[in-house]
């Protein structure tokens, strides 16, 4: 079934598919139509889920965490300052290993005020212990929520699911709603394996030595690695059932692509359309979109990028001192590989800005003009 | 360099606790070790007989009063004489003196022992010796020491040198205050225990000291034999009568009185008991002079303020001079006024006469009360005797082995608590001596600092206590008690005594004795109250089967010392720990 | 007299708290109390530290170590996520210091009652941050020393009681440690009570208070009877009950027996005695709502 849906209905059509049991959500603009939209759906009856209107996003995660604890299946969604303010409780929820699912919606974060998409928020959490999980647009904010459960519940990590503030939110697309009782197929009920029981009473997140606090830190980064099958397994099985499938990461005519656009995001379908473009003028580009951040996908990044001669690295946020945070992981994930392209960074889209076609165009422009990039970072416009 | 060494017992991914802090020996930590420690009540340490009221009352406020009763009797099987004559210096030291008012020790004493001697403690044929020993008297000193040594199994043979059982007790003390019922039911129950009794058998006339060679031991407790004289001429006319030999005849009901006006000289308990019983003999006019002010006179307090309600005169620092006669009887005395100083060697007073201060009362009969003498010329040369009676150690034992002595025939406090306590020692430190060992290796056995001695300790063997120590008033948690006021029996009124004989004070009911018993404080005895268990923030406290109730674990007791401050009655305290 | 409490210890020896804490004493009563069918969740606080390292706990009930400002938080999702698994039944508590319950918990708490949830939220109140090492809280009483208030505190103690009955919760109670049949009584209450429940325990803490280790009971006993800390309950917000009559005694037998108010002059000791009055004839009118 299609339906036209916004990003944010399409993301609340979503919790109400995977049957979540408790939702616990503080408003924030560009979140807010989901935070609406659920709250119609459980007093509705169409979600049998119970929502706690809290006080804070603080609050928000940690009623999740509480209600994760239950055995239950729990869903939030903040965007920008509201995940600033949950930073604490998102090591927490991954620290006590809570297969929390929340979906971030990317908003250029404070001061000053404003509005608009901008990933710095959710890249700034990404050493939290939470897989991330960027969209391209509305049909894959769905899938991703679909997919992120089946993941968390398996690696026993909470997964943020990362849309745009209005380019996905607000914007109206046509979404394909998949069969209620496929989703169930392809996701099983939360078993709970590591509750709170009176049956067993034990006592969760007690104080560390270094040693034991450093085991535990251990099994966080080798379940995250495992992540990175899970993701492609849980997105080949989706593609199975529901003719949809997105990759860790997505490679777009880079077989013989001497220049390569990475992206994530919305900037991704722009670029799709960029690539199709100068490929008609002859030119020789690609395009990697970056679907999965946390874990960094590292290997298959340098698998995509094997056979290019220049990369232009395009980030919608900035690492106030150290440019786009895409760009550095990148660069980072070739470090070893000998005699690698050189890779350009480009800050596109800061804030929101528009990243047009044309825009997209100069940046190659630039590359074919440079063997090298002049600076570690390039503001664009 | 190892790059990876992980040991998990554990497959949970987060910090998900399987052991407990069991593990953790915390009372590593200890400083102070709390300790269950009974200790002895200041009531029980002034007590010369050692009972123990603090347990006797835990009983008796649930309503146990046949419990108490021999809790009471396992140190003093006279009770129920105690209860009603004894000066009861136990009040004096309660603890809840400094709250509100002491606990009516006395009272709740005479209540539990008339509720007779149903549960009177078997002496088990395991138990039983072949020793034999002779007991010399039937007074309180006597029957104290017979009772206590058949508890402890010995052949006991009591000589008596009248009819009757109970020397001073039946002949001395007036029924008013001790009734003939009260006094048989009590010596009853010492005969229950298997004591042998042989009357008539007065010690140097029908028993001759030879025959008492075939004991292993002898106590002898012959009491008072004469009474002490004025020294004024007249002394023996007509109508001149000791205080000791008047009580004797009322209470053989053998006095005949004669006259209107009774005169009694002297201060202690004998003058009081002999002007109340000329009172109830019909006399209109009695008056009691005594040497001593008020204060100072030996008698208890509360029965001389008894026998003023009953319209007896007293006048006090005034001495004898003269007894005027008529006809060979006495009519009246004439005293001087003056201030007593001391006493000589031979007991006699020393006064500071005050000249030109005389007075004279009528007196148609005069009763002299001024002391009592034993009579020591029928004891062998061994024997040593003092100006006042025989010289015995602290035991008891006279300078002639074997052979122990007690009450009002040594140098000993003439209250009848002094001489069952007299008795009871003497009995110890027979069994001790029998059994080969010095009468000092009992010494455990002491209550607090004033010579008392606990028999149920003796018997009982070791247990985990210190009677040594003695709960001070600061010792008690006062947040475990509230101000009650004491309760006081009603008495009958005096008109109404006069008319008889009959007991006084009417004396506790049970209603009284289960509230006034739930004001002890229970000075240094567990009452299983759990302070110390519930207020343990480690948990190391339990309860047990143990005579104490409870155990404490030390691996886990940090030795906060919450339980020693919570207990109510101070049975825990706490000790240094050794390094 | 003789407490007559549940038997059962849902706590195991071995626990790390300091000897003669307050703390523990109120954790052992709350939970005989409370019984198994229970689940706590503990902010940073003492609690932690009491509940033993791991991989051991001294809890024989489920527990769950939060962040700091988030006890009633995750106390309201607990109970939302075993609702929406059909449990019913499990009793959930809130167990905080004064620190997460005053201060950094305050938001969370404040909203979680707002909504009514249905817990007991315990703060067992030692009037400082002790598991820090003795900072000052809004807890901290007037004039009381801490490491931050090396002069004393400036502000009177936060009436933390009143904010709670302003929001109208169905139940909030003073309880103390030296009262434990009291503090029994009230957490049965409050079980029986639906909605948000709030339980004010005044926990004595030798280190925090300078107070020798064995005088923590006696302590909280003489808070309550110098009228420092009254024992009274409120329900819906207005119905106030005194549940004990203070013996009324003067204010320094309490705090002389504690070092953090060894610095005080005996004006500053009136001073806080007519504190201690003026709140107290306030609290009384309140309690008069009751009978009026």
């Amino acid at each position: 079934m299609n339906m036209l849906l916004t990003g944010d209905h399409a993301v609340a059509y979503g919790v109400k598919l995977v049957k979540v049991e408790v939702i616990a959500a503080y408003p924030i603009t560009p979140q807010t139509p989901i935070y609406e939209k659920l709250s119609d759906l459980t007093i509705s009856g169409e979600l049998n889920a119970r929502m706690i209107r809290v006080e804070s996003e603080q609050s928000a995660m940690a009623a999740c965490m509480g209600a994760s604890l239950a055995g239950a299946r729990v869903f939030t969604a903040t965007a920008s300052q509201g995940l600033a303010m949950m930073h604490e409780l998102l090591h927490f929820a991954a620290g006590d290993r809570l297969p929390i699912v929340m979906v971030n919606v990317n908003r250029s974060i404070a001061a000053p005020w404003s509005f608009w998409s901008d990933q710095t928020d959710s890249l700034s959490q990404r050493d939290t212990g939470w897989v991330q999980i960027y969209s391209e647009n509305n049909q894959e904010a769905l899938d991703n929520l679909i997919q992120a459960y089946r993941v968390a519940e398996e690696v026993l990590l909470p997964v943020m699911v990362v849309i745009e503030a209005f380019l996905i939110s607000h914007t109206t697309e046509p979404v394909e709603m998949p069969d209620p009782q496929q989703v169930d197929r392809y996701l099983p009920p939360y078993s709970g394996q590591y509750r709170l029981d009176v049956n067993d009473p034990r006592t969760i997140g007690s104080t560390t030595t270094q040693e034991q606090y450093r085991e535990f830190r251990y099994k966080m980064q080798r379940d995250m690695e495992t992540v990175k099958g899970v993701v492609e397994k849980a997105d080949r099985e989706f593609k199975e059932i529901f003719n949809r499938g997105y990759g860790l990461v997505e490679e777009y005519q880079c077989h013989d692509a001497q220049m390569v656009l990475v992206t994530s995001g919305t900037i991704a379908g722009t670029a799709r359309d960029v690539v199709d473009e100068l490929r008609g003028k002859g030119k020789s580009v690609g395009l990697v979109k970056i679907r999965l951040f946390r874990p960094f996908p590292g290997e298959r990044i340098r698998q995509a990028l094997s056979g290019a001669s220049k990369i232009a690295v395009l980030d919608r946020n900035v690492s106030l001192g150290h440019g786009g945070i895409f760009c550095q992981e990148v660069k980072a994930a070739l470090a070893n590989v000998v005699g690698h392209a050189p890779v350009f960074g480009f800050l596109a889209g800061v804030g929101g800005c528009d990243v047009s076609p044309a825009l997209l165009e100069e940046v190659v422009e630039y590359m074919e003009k440079h063997t090298q990039p002049k600076e570690d970072y390039i503001w664009v416009r | 360099m190892v790059i990876s060494n992980f040991w998990s017992v554990d497959d949970s991914p987060s910090a998900i606790t399987f052991a407990t802090t069991l593990r953790f020996k915390t009372g590593r930590w200890r400083q102070l070790r709390p300790v269950y420690l009974p200790k002895a009540a200041p009531c029980r340490e002034a007590c010369p007989a050692g009972v123990d009221m603090a347990l006797a009352l835990e009983h008796a406020s649930q309503g146990r009063f046949a419990e108490a009763a021999q809790i009471i009797r396992d140190e003093n099987p006279l009770a129920g004489v105690c209860g009603r004559v004894c000066p009861h210096p136990c009040e004096e030291a309660c603890n809840r003196k400094e709250f509100d008012a002491p606990l009516a020790i006395k009272e709740m004493e005479r209540f539990l022992a008339d509720q007779g001697w149903e549960s009177a403690p078997p002496v088990s044929s395991a138990a039983r010796k072949e020793s034999r020993v002779a007991v010399v008297g039937s007074g309180p000193a006597g029957l104290s020491c017979a009772y206590f040594l058949s508890r402890l199994g010995y052949r006991v043979t009591l000589y008596e040198a009248t009819r009757q059982l109970g020397g001073v007790l039946r002949t001395g003390i007036p029924q008013y205050r001790l009734p003939k019922e009260a006094l048989d039911r009590e010596i009853r129950g010492i005969l229950n225990t298997g004591v042998q009794i042989k009357l008539r058998k007065r010690l140097g006339a029908e028993l001759r000291w030879e025959e008492l060679h075939g004991y292993a031991a002898v106590f002898l407790a012959p009491g008072f034999a004469e009474s002490r004289r004025l020294n004024l001429a007249n002394e023996d006319a007509a109508g001149v009568i000791s205080g000791i030999d008047f009580l004797r005849q009322v209470n053989e009901r053998r006095f005949r009185p004669l006259g209107k006006a009774a005169l009694v000289i002297g201060g202690g308990d004998v003058a009081v008991d002999a002007g109340r019983c000329a009172l109830r003999q019909g006399y209109l006019q009695v008056t009691i002079v005594s040497l001593e002010t008020r204060e100072e006179m030996p008698a208890v307090a509360e029965a001389v303020a008894e026998a003023e309600q009953e319209g007896l005169k007293l006048v006090c620092g005034a001495a004898p001079v003269k007894i005027t006669t008529r006809s060979g009887a006495t009519r009246a005395v004439e005293f001087v006024e003056g201030q007593l100083t001391g006493f000589g060697p031979d007991g006699q007073p020393r006064l500071e006469k005050r000249p030109g201060s005389g007075f004279s009362i009528p007196a148609d009969l005069l009763i002299t009360a001024v002391g009592q003498r034993p009579e020591l010329g029928i004891l062998p040369e061994e024997v040593k005797t003092g100006p006042r009676g025989i010289l015995v150690d602290e035991w008891g034992q006279t300078s002639l082995a074997g052979v122990y002595a007690g009450g009002d025939v040594t140098e000993a406090k003439g209250t009848v608590v002094a001489a069952i306590a007299s008795g009871k020692k003497a009995a110890l430190a027979i069994d001790r001596n029998l059994a080969g060992k010095g009468a000092e290796e009992i010494s455990q056995i002491g209550v607090g600092r004033k010579g008392s001695m606990s028999f149920a300790l003796y018997i009982n063997g070791e247990e985990p206590s210190d009677l040594s120590k003695v709960v001070t008033f600061a010792d008690i948690n006062l947040d475990y008690f509230e101000n009650q006021d004491r309760l006081d029996p009603k008495k009958a009124g005096s008109k109404k005594r006069l008319a008889s004989f009959a007991e006084v004070n009417l004396g506790f009911g049970a209603e009284d004795a289960l509230k006034e018993g739930a004001r002890c404080f229970n000075c240094g005895h567990c009452t299983k109250c759990d302070n110390c268990l519930i207020f343990c923030p480690d948990m190391a406290i339990t309860r047990d089967g143990s005579v104490l109730g409870y155990q404490i674990n030390y691996d886990y007791c940090k030795g906060c010392a919450l339980c020693a401050q919570e207990c109510p009655r101070r049975v825990v305290t706490t000790i240094e720990e050794q390094p | 007299m003789k407490f007559q409490l549940p038997e059962t210890d849902l706590i195991y020896s071995g626990h790390p708290a300091c000897p003669g804490c307050g703390a523990a004493l109120a954790l052992r009563f709350a939970l005989k109390a409370l019984g198994t069918k229970v689940m706590l969740v503990m902010p940073a606080c003492c609690a932690v530290v009491i509940t033993g390292p791991y991989p051991t706990t001294c809890m024989k009930v489920p527990v769950f170590h939060t962040a700091f400002a988030t006890a009633a938080a995750v106390a309201s999702g607990l109970k939302h996520g075993l609702e929406a698994k059909g449990d019913y039944e499990t009793t959930v508590v809130g167990w905080a210091g004064d620190g997460g319950t005053y201060d950094i918990g305050f938001q969370a708490l404040s909203g979680a009652v707002d909504r009514n949830e249905d817990f007991i939220y315990v703060c067992y109140d030692n009037e400082g941050y002790m598991n820090t090492g003795i900072q000052k809280s809004s807890a901290t009483p007037w004039k009381a020393w801490t490491g931050t208030t090396p002069y004393g505190k400036d502000m009177p103690k936060k009436d933390m009681m009143e904010i709670l009955a302003a929001h109208r919760i169905p139940y909030a109670a003073n309880a103390s440690v030296g009262f434990p049949d009291d503090l029994i009584r009230k957490i049965k209450k409050a079980m029986s009570i639906r909605g948000s429940k709030f339980i004010h325990i005044l926990a004595p803490c030798p280190p925090g208070w300078k107070s020798s280790d064995h005088l923590t009971v006696k302590l909280a006993r003489l808070a309550v009877d110098t009228k420092i800390f009254p024992l009274y309950e409120v329900e819906a917000g207005w119905n106030y009950t005194i549940n004990r009559v203070p013996k009324g005694l003067p204010v320094e037998e309490y705090l002389k027996l504690q070092g953090r108010y060894s610095h005080l002059s005996e004006q500053e000791m009136r001073d806080i005695q007519q504190q201690v009055d003026w709140e107290w004839e306030l609290l009384l009118k309140k309690a008069g709502m009751n009978s009026g």
